[in-house]
């Protein structure tokens, strides 16, 4: 798997751009005092991103064709785009982190437990973008399934929204309930180990997904 | 080494049925028109397309069972498919050098200078016979045991194409147990290095043989109706309507030649075969 991970690590260099961006766009945010949950999203997802625009490189020249006939197996394929993505991810949530550690020590931020807690809640919603990203950008090419991912966190946001909305004018007490549990859920010493257990069973069932896809797609 | 045995494939309008060998020693040619099939055979081969039916053998396994060392003894040229435009040599030889164990650093940057390819340049500021160069020296320069070259001369000039087909001959000389499964549109190419060539044809194999024997013994024989009427057909294969009669494929000229001097036989190029094979009648 070695030659794959050094075969999207020279890839960096066209990401380049990109993480100058959001270097660029986190520094302003930081000295002008943006609520610090936006920015330490902002970082997170965009880095989860990432690892799917390795997979539209691999795609450019007919390339995935070509990457099939090297020496490894179609499930090692999948895993190193996983473990590329987990990486990238990894290191936007330092990055965060450090950017919160910043504007907590200026003053602007919050305290470091609801940094840590954010920052946590965001490497969690990457992971699940990572998890829902790669399979379909292997079923339907990396260019679609982007679209198919926005779309669909589109799709569950204004069903949340909406959701929300429906219970507030009709059920009252039971939205009230629900914003109850999920703040306790939030405050709970549970909220940590919860994420990381719910992340590995949806990445290891995302990974079987993206497995069976690639092992049945023809080139 | 290489064993393709019916292999099927069925598409809309298409269906492939093939079956050939690539033994040890030997460099195989695979021609046809263009859609004959080529390139599904070569895909199919290296389980890029799942079959319908028939196998692949690959070193006397079946080629989905490869291991990882078996598959880093494969050199593979694709039609249309090689490293992302937005890669440099210079990245290309750190992917392989993490890829294969046996990369051959030194010969691949040696052929890289001697062909003139910048190191410092995206893939998508190179010709297309510069990629072809690039994809053929990443197929050769592993240490592999069998080379499945799709098209590799596509898009070369003359010389690039005389210099390429002569590293092939010096790839097999380096180790006689080696073998080559390349394809062409330009069937010179194929003349001239080939132990033996398929001809693909609508998706089947319609004609085997040595190139020598190709070259020597197949010809066109051009007579009037009166002598086609009369003539022994035991050894033409195609015959196809001209103006002055017709123009029949033979595998035996040399018999045409000895016992019909009033017919007219000119050896055939791999060209007038194909041209022959495809687009003559049944004799």
């Amino acid at each position: 798997m070695k030659g794959l991970l050094v075969k999207d690590l020279c890839l960096m260099r066209e990401l380049k751009k990109m993480v100058l961006i959001i270097v660029f766009v986190s520094a302003i945010f930081v000295f002008s005092g943006t609520d610090q949950a936006f920015l330490t999203g902002y970082v997170i997802i965009l880095s989860a991103l990432i690892a799917g625009m390795t997979l539209s490189y691999d795609e450019m020249n007919g390339g995935m064709a070509f990457l099939m006939t090297l020496p490894y197996s179609r499930k090692q394929y999948v895993a190193e785009k996983y473990l590329i993505g987990l990486l990238i991810i990894a290191l936007g949530v330092v990055y965060a982190l450090a950017l919160a550690v910043i504007q907590n020590l200026t003053g602007g931020g919050a305290d470091m437990k609801t940094t840590l807690l954010t920052t946590a809640v965001c490497a969690f919603v990457g992971v699940i973008m990572l998890a829902f990203s790669l399979p379909a950008d292997l079923k339907f090419g990396a260019e679609k399934g982007r679209v198919m991912l926005i779309f669909g966190f589109m799709i569950v946001f204004f069903g949340i929204f909406f959701g929300f909305r429906i219970l507030e004018n009709n059920f009252p007490d039971q939205q009230a309930a629900i914003i109850r549990w999920l703040n306790d859920a939030l405050m709970s010493r549970y909220i940590y180990p919860g994420c990381i257990i719910l992340g590995i069973v949806v990445l290891g069932i995302s990974f079987l997904l993206a497995c069976r896809i690639l092992e049945k797609k023809e080139f | 080494m290489l064993k393709v045995n019916k292999i099927e494939k069925n598409y809309k309008n298409f269906h492939l049925d093939c079956t050939m060998e690539v033994p040890a020693g030997c460099i195989t040619g695979l021609i046809g028109e263009n859609g004959a099939g080529k390139s599904t055979t070569f895909k199919a081969i290296e389980n890029l397309i799942f079959l319908d039916g028939g196998s692949v053998e690959l070193f006397g396994k079946p080629h989905d069972q490869l291991t990882a060392e078996e598959k880093q003894k494969i050199g593979v040229v694709l039609s249309g498919s090689t490293f992302s435009d937005v890669y440099m040599i210079k990245d290309v030889v750190k992917i392989l050098e993490a890829v294969y164990p046996d990369f051959e650093k030194e010969k691949f940057l040696s052929l890289v200078e001697r062909f003139r390819l910048p190191q410092d340049q995206k893939l998508k500021e190179f010709s297309t016979g510069m990629k072809a160069k690039l994809k053929l020296f990443i197929a050769l320069c592993h240490n592999a045991s069998l080379l499945i070259l799709d098209e590799p001369t596509a898009g070369m000039d003359v010389v690039a194409r005389d210099e390429v087909l002569t590293l092939l001959r010096e790839y097999m000389e380096e180790d006689e147990r080696r073998a080559i499964l390349i394809s062409s549109h330009i069937s010179g190419d194929l003349e001239g290095l080939c132990d033996d060539i398929y001809m693909i044809h609508e998706g089947r194999i319609v004609l085997h043989e040595d190139t020598d024997r190709l070259l020597s013994s197949y010809g066109l024989l051009k007579m009037t109706e009166e002598r086609f009427a009369t003539v022994d057909r035991s050894h033409l294969l195609k015959k196809k309507k001209e103006s002055y009669g017709y123009s029949c494929l033979t595998d035996e000229i040399h018999y045409y030649m000895e016992n019909y001097p009033d017919i007219t036989a000119e050896k055939g190029s791999i060209d007038e075969i194909i041209m022959m094979t495809v687009k003559g009648e049944a004799v």
